[in-house]
């Protein structure tokens, strides 16, 4: 191992997991002091956090008026956050890759869930990541082609997107490879991770590529807050977010549906 | 586009920091700017989750018909953006006091001002973008600064100085109202052969009719419907001699406190005349102020009256069976084209087509219609300004002319006077034997009184 992989595995960790906190700590407590609908959809709370809280339930000016019964902002919050129903009416075939992108992040995400699980469960965990990070590099690669190929799309495009979403490409792509490689067993990753949070870089035996996959997930979290992959959060800012618009759902609405509750009067 | 007349308002380059300073009351949600539409939000939310999908792109009318950098909607958004990072995020500041940058691309006033006059405000990106990011509010926020400097089209800017004067778009006066309204009457006894009266400033009726005054004083045809609506049902109704012109030009050129005091005119109006119900005529944006702003929004607190647009009250007498109508009167092909502001705006889709099939022979659907439909490519003001004309007709309108020549109709029908101009315009531009009228204009038709 030399003192580049040393510290990638070893000390780069303590850099970009603060650094990646930190900056969303700041995204967030920024979101908190503007109109977040995603709260609304919380019970109304009284105390400390009250102020807040008492912003989120002044007046709201709708986009599109559609029923705003606190179940079916639930439905739809679920609706649109869960299955794009929204991007689903819109781009069919948009819908696909972003969709099965962020899929193949949340199999990856869960298949690491085998640190505290038991090491039989291994295989299981493994072919979770496989196809995880086999969707997705294959919609990776599509969204990062079409950036390129697609005018309207390559017009807004700048560096950073760039760099972003190759970074992002190179973690699912390494992913893949550390896998199909055989993978690291959880006691492996159990070691490492121990070793991580309590300070001393416990060296394990891993394979060549993991340090490459350890590289690119941690250049992921620095770059998440400087580019266009914000929207991971960014998104409980959007209105659309409550199904206050029918769009975000994916529903279009059928007419003017009046205004009887007083959900969005003040307390 | 038209250069700013300095007899209509002073021509002041944006003073240094003034940007910043209004970019600063919007971060800080100042309650005056944040309960108009949220603008704070919007713009966050574009810088932090804006995803560069291009889809906004895809469904804008004016991108259609310009395919290129600078119709793109988020590109036109980035010269908003960034004044507000510039003033009032942490790195933004941080930035420029390094490496000061100026306010605007090549440090051009008047090609930003060009710029959020390329946007119609139609809203048709905001129901495409899978996540909800309305680049009208930006474009809106663009022009508020815009109308800062002094910029504002000077036809726009006349406008809104004469609401704030006179209380209406045109300027026209008491009498040149009372004269219209007489003429208009004159013209019901002759068509009709009944004294069909339009009632104003009548203390204690129970509706108040706020038409905007192109209505009145321009397209008769849509009050004149209306008048016969009211007479047929018996309704106690009032127009008011002071407010009458149902329109808001400071939404459409971003000027904040003009939007704020043109609706003031009629809500004192109503509230004088003892009025329970407004119905508000065929405009979009001064409904959409009125009821999801004025009215929701609590800006003079809680009305003492009921808001309705006269596509929902008359859909509704269509509906009880309270109105007969004759189809037959109307046999033309019929189409119908959604102004933004009532369908993006407000939801209102379903009341002109009921209205329209119940008095038109034949009504057919133009593709796309509704929430999503195409904006005229007039919207947000543009229709009014000639300096834009080309680009209304072979730019911003072009999808809507393709749209006109692929339904069969020989009407189209709209909701509001300056799509109805654009359509008249595109018409005529492309040699398309269209006749464009109002929906209660086609009631106008097609009423039975008994
Ligand atoms: S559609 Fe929305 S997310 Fe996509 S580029 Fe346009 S503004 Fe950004
Ligand atoms: S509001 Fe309309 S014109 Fe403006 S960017 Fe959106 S789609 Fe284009």
């Amino acid at each position: 191992m030399n003192g580049f992989e040393f510290f990638v595995l070893y000390r780069l960790p303590y850099l970009a997991v603060p650094f990646y906190l930190i900056m969303l700590s700041v995204r967030i407590w920024v979101w908190m002091r503007f109109y977040n609908p995603a709260l609304k959809l919380l019970p109304r709370a009284r105390g400390s956090v009250y102020g807040v809280w008492k912003q989120q339930y002044r007046p709201t000016i709708h986009i599109f008026p559609g029923s705003r019964s606190q179940s079916t902002e639930w439905k739809r919050a679920i609706k649109g956050l869960v299955f794009f129903a929204g991007l689903y009416k819109r781009d069919k075939i948009l819908w696909l890759g972003s969709w099965s992108l962020h899929l193949g992040l949340l199999l990856i995400i869960v298949a690491h869930v085998r640190v505290i699980l038991p090491p039989d469960l291994d295989p299981i965990c493994l072919y979770i990541a496989l196809i995880g990070s086999g969707l997705m590099t294959v919609s990776g690669s599509y969204l990062l082609l079409r950036r390129i190929i697609v005018q309207r799309v390559r017009e807004i495009t700048d560096f950073r997107d760039y760099l972003a979403e190759i970074i992002l490409l190179s973690f699912s792509a390494t992913a893949f490879l550390v896998v199909l490689d055989g993978g690291v067993s959880s006691e492996t990753l159990r070691h490492y991770v121990s070793g991580l949070s309590t300070g001393t870089a416990a060296v394990i035996e891993v394979p060549h590529i993991f340090f490459w996959h350890m590289l690119a997930a941690q250049l992921l979290l620095i770059a998440i807050p400087f580019s266009h992959l914000l929207h991971l959060g960014g998104i409980f800012l959007s209105r659309e977010f409550l199904g206050t618009s029918d769009t975000f759902a994916g529903e279009f609405g059928s007419g003017f549906s009046g205004l009887e509750d007083g959900q969005d009067e003040k307390p | 586009m038209e250069k700013p007349d300095k007899t209509v308002r002073e021509k002041k380059y944006i003073p240094s920091g003034l940007a910043g300073t209004y970019m600063r009351r919007i971060a800080e949600s100042d309650p005056f700017v944040r309960e108009i539409q949220d603008e704070p939000s919007a713009l966050r939310l574009y810088m932090d989750t804006c995803t560069k999908c291009g889809v906004c792109a895809q469904e804008c009318p004016v991108y259609y018909g310009q395919p290129d950098k600078r119709m793109h909607p988020v590109e036109r958004s980035r010269q908003v953006l960034r004044l507000y990072k510039k003033y009032t995020t942490f790195w933004g500041r941080f930035w420029n006091a390094i490496f000061p940058k100026p306010d605007f691309e090549d440090n051009n006033a008047e090609l930003f001002a060009e710029r959020m006059y390329e946007c119609l405000t139609c809203r048709r990106c905001a129901a495409f973008c899978p996540v909800g990011i309305d680049h009208s509010v930006i474009s809106r926020v663009g022009r508020s600064l815009v109308d800062l400097m002094g910029l504002t089209p000077p036809s726009l800017a006349q406008g809104t100085h004469n609401s704030f004067e006179t209380g209406n778009l045109e300027g026209a006066s008491a009498e040149a109202f009372l004269d219209a309204i007489q003429f208009i009457e004159e013209e019901l006894k002759e068509e009709t052969g009944r004294d069909i009266s339009i009632p104003l400033d009548r203390e204690g009726a129970e509706i108040f009719f706020l038409p905007p005054s192109g209505d009145v004083l321009v397209y008769a045809e849509n009050l004149m419907g209306m008048a016969k609506i009211f007479h047929a049902i018996g309704a106690d109704w009032t127009m008011s001699s002071r407010a009458f012109d149902g329109s808001n030009f400071g939404f459409t050129t971003g000027n904040n406190f003009s939007m704020k005091y043109e609706n003031k005119h009629y809500i004192d109006a109503c509230e004088k005349l003892g009025c329970k119900l407004m119905v508000m005529g065929e405009c979009g944006h001064a409904y959409r102020v009125m009821k999801f702003m004025a009215s929701e929004g609590r800006w003079w607190g809680a009305l003492p009256f009921e808001i309705t647009s006269g596509f929902e009250y008359t859909a509704q007498l269509i509906r009880t069976g309270k109105l007969k109508l004759d189809p037959g009167k109307n046999p033309d092909v019929v189409t119908y084209h959604d102004a933004c502001q009532f369908a993006a705006g407000c939801g209102i889709v379903e009341e002109p087509r009921e209205i329209l099939k119940a008095a038109c022979a034949d009504y057919r659907e133009m593709p796309d219609g509704g929430y999503t439909q195409w904006c005229c490519g007039g919207g947000g003001g543009l229709s009014a300004l000639r300096s834009v004309r080309a680009f209304r007709m072979e730019v911003s309108g072009k999808k809507k002319a393709e749209q006109m020549r692929e339904t069969d109709a020989k009407i189209v029908s709209t909701s509001c006077l300056q799509c109805r101009t654009q359509l008249k315009e595109i018409a005529r531009h492309h040699k398309m034997p269209l006749k464009i009228t109002g929906v209660h204009e086609m009631i106008n038709n097609a009423i039975v009184l008994e």
